[in-house]
């Protein structure tokens, strides 16, 4: 069962790159023994660019150089934060699917 | 001798007609006057008044500002909050009343309370709800991380129902001024009205991390949604003035010469629903 991570916990929008930054390592911390994580935006209204970046973007990086020991997946956008996620993601060339 | 300055009755027109100036040798009595002031208040104009009085009360100066004689434009001047002396209060219109911000969780909390009024308040101007929040977002954002000063920074946002809807935003900030940020990575570029169009670019940022400088172009792509008829944004710092006009998915870049110094950096920017 993947550790499942609820992004609307910490705001139905979330907007900078210090909050992306916090969860990130916040995320790290909480699914250190973890192999599979759920990112789960159900309740989540908006992300800005910044916030996917800096969460999602370098989240992907750690996951691609093993500096975290959990694969991810998101679940749960609508389709203007998958649109602002996927374009994120996309800017640094990198990948984090979303659940089927 | 006091300072007395006469808003006109456009003061509100893109917010950029009345000077307001910073300025250390001004007397210790200002008086501004708006009492001719007419609608539309653009939420510009209410920052730029906002940090002008805000700006010389702490530098110690008896500022007293004449309220709109105009009952309708009143309730707007006192809805956006521009004055502190005066009682804010509450008006559909006015959706992000001028607010100061010192902190990223002050962006947080402005970016998201904007697109919840437009979303759930403001029917008419609700499709424009997650353009809005990616722009009040990424430019106060913008502002604190580059923009750091005593005063820290400002925004505010407006609903306008004629001659067309819009959401009105305008973010600003005394910092270091968007040329000068960008100069530290491209000094080549000397005019400051091309360095401020430079930095509306993708990856142009003055931080040096490859992976910023994507922030002017998310708001641009927000944008794009089919309740949008146009966007425009104004940028003024330094010596320069950029205007981004965005019309379905094409995007114009235009330089003027700015009418002065601008110290820090002042964006307005209308989004124009269907």
């Amino acid at each position: 069962m993947p550790y499942r991570y609820a992004l609307a916990e910490h705001g139905r929008t979330l907007a900078t790159r210090p909050l992306g930054s916090e969860l990130r390592a916040q995320l790290a911390e909480e699914a250190a023994e973890e192999q599979a994580v759920t990112l789960d935006f159900s309740g989540v209204l908006s992300v800005s660019h910044s916030f996917a970046d800096e969460f999602m973007g370098k989240l992907a990086e750690e996951i691609d150089r093993g500096e975290v020991p959990f694969s991810a997946r998101f679940v749960g956008v609508t389709p203007e934060v998958e649109r602002v996620v996927r374009k994120a993601l996309e800017r640094r060339d990198v990948a984090i699917p979303a659940a089927a | 001798m006091d300072w007395v300055k006469e808003v006109g009755p456009s003061g509100g027109e893109g917010g950029w007609r009345d000077d307001f100036p910073l300025d250390h040798e001004l007397p210790g009595r200002l008086r501004i006057d708006c009492s001719r002031l007419c609608l539309p208040v653009h939420p510009m104009f209410a920052v730029r008044l906002s940090v002008f009085i805000d700006w010389h009360r702490r530098e110690g100066r008896d500022v007293q500002v004449i309220p709109p004689a105009d009952d309708a434009t009143l309730r707007i001047f006192d809805a956006m909050g521009i004055d502190a002396d005066r009682d804010c209060c509450a008006e559909d219109d006015a959706v992000m009343p001028v607010t100061r911000l010192q902190e990223f969780k002050d962006v947080e909390s402005v970016a998201g309370r904007t697109q919840e009024i437009l979303e759930y308040q403001l029917p008419d101007l609700s499709p424009l709800g997650a353009a809005t929040f990616m722009a009040v977002s990424e430019l106060c954002g913008n502002a604190i991380d580059h923009g750091r000063n005593a005063l820290g920074a400002y925004a505010a946002a407006c609903r306008v129902t004629a001659p067309s809807r819009k959401v009105s935003v305008a973010v600003s900030d005394l910092g270091i001024g968007v040329p000068e940020h960008i100069r530290q990575r491209y000094p080549e570029w000397g005019e400051d009205g091309w360095a401020i169009a430079h930095a509306t670019e993708d990856r142009v940022t003055g931080t040096g991390d490859p992976h910023r400088g994507f922030g002017f172009s998310a708001v641009f792509e927000a944008a794009l949604t089919r309740a949008l008829h146009s966007a425009e944004m104004d940028i003024l710092s330094a010596n320069g003035h950029c205007r981004v006009e965005t019309v379905q998915e094409s995007r114009k870049v235009r330089v003027f010469p700015a009418p002065k110094f601008r110290r820090g950096t002042w964006i307005a920017y209308d989004l124009v629903s269907v």
